[in-house]
């Protein structure tokens, strides 16, 4: 992967002293980042997936049928049933919705979070930089798991809580990327100049700096979807995550697993799609972060 | 040095306040009177008013907090209202069989992600390289309870190589260490070989190969002591995620830890246990990353002076 | 730059030693901390394993609803239930050797058994029974009062007016004289239930808060010592080498803390376990079936799992939506896919195995369409919106049989959901009377009706507790009365009637069945004897382990 990346690195170098095409430059990117390009079509597949669930599937995931439970792989039930007789494929494309929103709505709304007081703390310094560092400093000490499993103390289970409960947990550690790279951006000439001109903050903070994050940014977004996913199997595991019926694939692995030996595939399939996603969004910010840091770095 | 840590040291203090602030804040947004939680069904009004006055619980919620800070400052943490223990015992008793078990699976992941690492970065791209990699993505994508089962189920349960559950016995701490260390290995052997792939391409590597030194004394002199930095920093930035992983491993493999003290507060909704736990766990990731960063600045003379 | 290396290398090599080391240092670590209980510290060699999925909260019987497991083996009781070959049970001298009751059915003289040593050397004495029952009332957060609280003077140990039960009294060193305000016929039966164990009055006294907690403090007459107990992790009981009540097999029990049901049966086939006990595992019993038949043992659970309506909460105040429900509810259906062939249908309040049990009541037999023709009579032609709540800390198979439960009604056009509560407030919601409906089981404390009929429809605190909120006041009156009638077979007709009137004709609850428990139990194990009434606890004196 590495060998890419200086690969890219010199790529871009020379691409972007010639006049290629968006078409060449993009055939290019693409060229070098193999992986992260496959990936990037596997999320969207599932992504797909997901949203036309009730168009792709035979069967609705919350009908039970207890005549037919603990099917074996067939015709009909590609992947078996479950253990209430529901087809365990139509849970898992239906699973992929809860997943993936759990993975994408947290960690945006966490984002927006930790970007909005990243950038207030890395702009202005001073006493609002070091309070909000410090309760920065207060949520990365917390275990991540912990907090979360406070929170659904607290408040109970269910996916409105596990939002919240993962939205809280992560937005320090963006706002400390945020705070540093406002911290260096803000030293820049150009900006400096817009604050000689008496431009306003806001507009500094919003035209200059924080298009400047964006690309990194997109590359932490990617990079932490994954654990959001994650944790809310664990989550499902201690019992405070996701409840029945809803599908999530955490909680389908957690109930299934008492099948491991009789049926495994139940078990497999939800663990195996929570894979898949994991590694892809793994691998398309792996291959972002190759494509955006030169940009990054030239600047 | 020694001031910079003591400076790192003084911030760590608010930062425990506020810890300890904001646990005691969530859990007093609790709805239900702790005081019935802790006595049952079969007890009338009368001694449940008079045990709440004797806990403090009907005084104003910040003199609750002096009181609970000034008796933490003290070692004392309260009463576990299910299990009529000290707090500070209970969690001093299990404290032991977590950092063992964090110590051995920081050990299994150091070890192995390190030479995992090594090893991929020497033979890039080849068959070995994919292999290892894949297993170091193998342990970042899974759920950490699907590792333990599977591992259980093979080395336990088949091959009978080690116990299914316990800790006292070596061969018992094999399997949760794997399971708690995989994750952290395949981080580490991810960042390991990037950092050393990164490192070889500098011009004084290529000037030491071009001298004509061997591959391997390349790699000893130069390319791993430079490469290793962030993964010992990263390494120490773990304990975070070791002890939110132990919660799960502990579980499966019956250990007596801090993570089942937190399963069981808040299953019986024990407030002070769980308080206690949260804060303990949190101490010791304050700590955790101290000692990093003074690792670090100690290991890299260049930041000595930013800190 | 190489000094980096050494001290990477040192730091590895220290946390390196400091696992590797952990069987010495560990044994160190240990002695020097006196209050520690590792369980290395006792050769736990032939002791009988076996685990339970959760640690319990305390050893003290009068503190604890659900923990009997370490109680029924170091205390002893005044009587104890035996079960016959043929599956019945009966109760049989113990702690009282024998015992006369007054012709009026008020007092009952015990005669305790002579020569009797608690495990620390202190004589039994009648002292100790006064002692015993009336802590049972009036100790700091007692939870089982009601066992005994016919006793006369009970009510006023309970609210705290008084310290003297003044019901119980020691005529003699061997003989207690209790003294009932009224007439119970259940009586005796009560003192065989596991929580009415009989306590050592001055080292119980002595130890306080500590009685329960600490091992060393926590003695009985039992046939094991509580040796060892180490949170979250196990109890040991030792022999106890001065039982009165002859020679003990065993060496010692481990009870291991096991929470995750996959480890556990790990175990047990790896022989880390002599017992496995399945009650929350419902589902591993068909593959024991197919490979290892021999090891599944079995025994009737004397006890109902039922589906309530809180009466407080429209529509199920009308008896028509009731009825509605219960033939909404296809419950052979559920057995037959769910409970593995491990239930039976229930039609009462009391299941097969209690005294009282009528097999002859009507079926409520699943009908759908009845169902719906009774809702549209009733005024909700469209079905109604109706919770079901669930307490998370419940069975994989009760929350699929809610799951299956919530599915039928929504076939009916009953729009029920289902809502997770954590166990506390669960219970707390529910002894407001505030609770939608759930589902739950009873399992008999004692051989009587009694114990099931008066625990949901006694009185009105009862049914609210319970969030049932039965609202027939005259029926709550003769379940209360059905206590105090002398004549055994004129009680049993009552409580016939009773459980008729409240399960068929207002459809009060709805019974769903009874359950076979299942253990695993290992081929080294001989005697094995669970629990009469088919709880998870057991006594392990007459066991023996190869």
């Amino acid at each position: 992967m590495n060998k890419d990346t200086k690969q890219t690195e010199q790529s871009f170098g020379s691409e972007i002293g010639t006049e290629e095409s968006l078409f060449e430059k993009c055939k290019n990117i693409i060229k070098h980042n193999k992986l992260a390009f496959f990936s990037l079509i596997v999320i969207i597949l599932i992504i797909l997936c997901a949203i036309f669930a009730n168009v792709v599937c035979r069967y609705n995931p919350y009908t039970q049928s207890l005549k037919d439970r603990l099917l074996a792989p067939s015709f009909a039930h590609p992947l078996g049933t479950d253990e209430l007789g529901r087809d365990t494929l139509t849970r898992v494309i239906f699973g992929a919705r809860v997943s993936l929103t759990i993975g994408l709505i947290p960690t945006l709304i966490s984002m927006i979070i930790g970007t909005i007081l990243g950038l207030i703390a890395g702009y202005f310094g001073g006493k609002i930089d070091f309070a909000i560092m410090r309760l920065a400093d207060i949520m990365l000490a917390f275990p991540s798991l912990l907090l979360a499993m406070v929170v659904m103390y607290t408040m109970g289970g269910g996916l409105i809580n596990i939002f919240i409960a993962l939205s809280l947990v992560n937005w320090a550690s963006t706002s400390r990327v945020v705070r540093s790279e406002t911290l260096s951006l803000s030293k820049k000439e150009y900006v400096e100049a817009a604050k000689s001109m008496g431009v306003g903050n806001a507009t500094i903070i919003f035209r200059h700096i924080l298009p400047n994050c964006i690309p990194t940014l997109v590359v932490l977004f990617t990079l932490s979807i994954p654990s959001a996913i994650l944790s809310e199997s664990s989550l499902s595991f201690l019992g405070v995550g996701a409840q029945p019926p809803t599908a999530s694939w955490g909680l389908m692995v957690v109930s299934a697993k008492k099948y491991l030996f009789t049926q495994p595939v139940l078990v497999l399939s939800p663990a195996i799609a929570i894979m898949i996603v994991v590694l892809a969004f793994n691998f398309l910010g792996d291959g972002l972060r190759d494509i955006l840091d030169p940009y990054l770095k030239e600047q | 040095m020694v001031k910079n840590i003591l400076k790192r040291i003084l911030i760590s203090i608010p930062v425990l306040i506020g810890v300890v602030l904001i646990i005691f804040i969530m859990l007093r947004v609790v709805p239900g009177d702790p005081v019935t939680t802790m006595l049952g069904e079969h007890v009338n009004q009368t001694v449940i008013d008079k045990i709440s006055k004797e806990m403090g619980l009907d005084k104003p919620l910040y003199i609750q907090f002096f009181t609970y800070i000034s008796h933490a400052i003290r070692g004392d943490f309260g009463t576990s209202y299910r299990m009529n223990r000290n707090v500070t015992g209970i969690i001093l008793d299990a404290f032991p069989n977590t950092v063992r078990l964090a110590v051995c699976a920081a050990v299994v992941s150091w070890i192995v992600g390190i030479a995992a690492g090594i090893f991929a970065a020497v033979n890039k791209n080849n068959i070995l390289d994919r292999l290892f990699m894949g297993g170091a993505l193998l342990g970042v994508s899974m759920p950490v309870f699907m590792i333990a089962l599977v591992l259980q189920y093979l080395f336990a349960y088949k091959l009978k190589i080690f116990p299914v559950s316990g800790y006292e016995t070596a061969a018992s701490m094999v399997l949760p260490s794997i399971v708690l260390g995989w994750n952290s290995a395949g981080s580490i052997a991810r960042m390991t070989r990037s950092n050393i792939l990164e490192v070889m391409q500098e011009d004084y590597i290529r000037t030491a190969r071009a001298k004509g030194l061997l591959e391997f004394a390349v790699m000893k002199s130069h390319a791993l002591k430079n490469a290793m930095l962030p993964v010992v920093t990263m390494m120490a930035l773990q304990i975070s995620s070791m002890l939110s992983g132990a919660v799960i491993t502990e579980n499966i493999f019956g250990i007596p830890g801090i993570g089942r003290l937190a399963v069981n507060a808040i299953e019986t909704r024990d407030m002070p246990l769980l308080q206690g736990t949260v804060i303990f766990t949190t101490i010791l990731v304050i700590f955790g990353n101290l000692i990093a960063d003074s690792l670090y600045s100690i290991l890299d003379p260049r930041i000595r002076k930013e800190i | 730059m190489k000094k980096k290396f050494i001290l990477l290398g040192v730091l590895l090599a220290l946390s390196l030693s400091a696992c590797g080391s952990k069987g010495t240092e560990k044994a160190d670590d240990k002695t020097a901390k006196t209050d520690s209980k590792a369980k290395t510290s006792i050769d736990t060699t032939g002791f009988l394993v076996t685990s339970i999925n959760a640690d319990i909260q305390t050893a003290d019987p009068d503190k604890t609803s659900k923990d009997y497991m370490v109680p029924l083996n170091i205390f002893d009781r005044l009587v104890e239930v035996e079960v016959k070959d043929d599956g019945s049970s009966e109760l049989v001298p113990s702690l009282a050797k024998s015992w006369d009751i007054s012709e009026d059915g008020k007092v009952y003289t015990l005669h305790l058994q002579e020569g009797v040593k608690f495990s620390n050397g202190a004589d039994f004495k009648s002292d100790d029974v006064v002692y015993s029952l009336t802590r049972m009332l009036g100790v700091t957060g007692a939870v089982n009062g009601d066992f005994v609280s016919q006793i006369e003077g009970a009510d006023k140990v309970m609210d705290g007016s008084s310290k003297e039960l003044s019901g119980v009294k020691a005529i003699d060193d061997y003989t207690v004289e209790i003294t009932l305000s009224e007439p119970y016929a259940g009586f005796l039966a009560c003192l065989s239930a596991s929580p009415v164990c009989m306590l050592d009055k001055d080292t119980t006294e002595a130890a306080g808060d500590k009685f329960g907690i600490d091992p060393s403090v926590t003695v009985g007459t039992g046939a094991f010592k509580m040796a060892e107990w180490t949170v979250n992790d196990s109890i040991v009981l030792t022999k106890n080498d001065t039982y009165w009540g002859g020679d003990v097999s065993l060496p010692g029990v481990l009870i291991r803390v096991i929470p995750d049901s996959e480890t556990r049966n790990m175990m047990f086939k790896n022989g880390e376990l002599d017992i496995l006990d399945f009650d929350f595992m419902i589902d591993y019993i068909d593959t024991y079936k197919k490979e290892m038949p021999d090891v599944l043992h079995h025994t009737p659970r004397v006890g109902v799992t039922y589906f309530t309506f809180n009466e407080n909460i429209e529509p199920l105040n009308n008896v028509k939506v009731r009825e509605a429900v219960c033939k909404a509810i296809n419950r052979q259906e559920i057995i037959d896919s769910l409970m593995n062939g491990v239930a039976t249908i229930e039609n009462g309040i009391f299941p097969r195995g209690l005294i009282g049990y009528d097999s002859s009541l009507p079926e409520i037999k699943y009908d759908p369409d009845g169902a719906k023709a009774l809702l549209a009579e009733a005024g909700y032609p469209n079905g109604f919106d109706m919770e079901i709540s669930v307490d998370s800390s419940s069975s994989d198979t009760t929350k699929t049989v809610l799951e299956v439960i919530a599915s039928q009604l929504n076939e009916v056009g009953i729009n029920a959901t289902i809502k997770n509560y954590d166990e506390s407030t669960w219970l707390a919601t529910r002894k407001d009377g505030t609770l939608g409906s759930f589902m739950s089981t009873w399992t008999a404390d004692y051989n009587d009706p009694d114990n099931f009929i008066y625990t949901f429809f006694g009185n009105e605190k009862n049914t609210k507790q319970r969030s049932l909120n039965y609202p027939d006041k005259a029926v709550m009156d003769r379940v209360s009365a059905a206590r105090t009638i002398v004549n055994a077979d004129e009680r049993m007709a009552e409580y016939d009637e009773l459980e008729k009137k409240i399960v068929t004709e207002d459809f009060a609850w709805l019974p769903m069945f009874s359950k076979e428990h299942y253990y695993g139990v290992s081929k080294n194990i001989e005697g094995f004897k669970p629990n009469w009434a088919g709880i998870s606890d057991m006594r392990f004196v007459g066991f023996s382990k190869k």
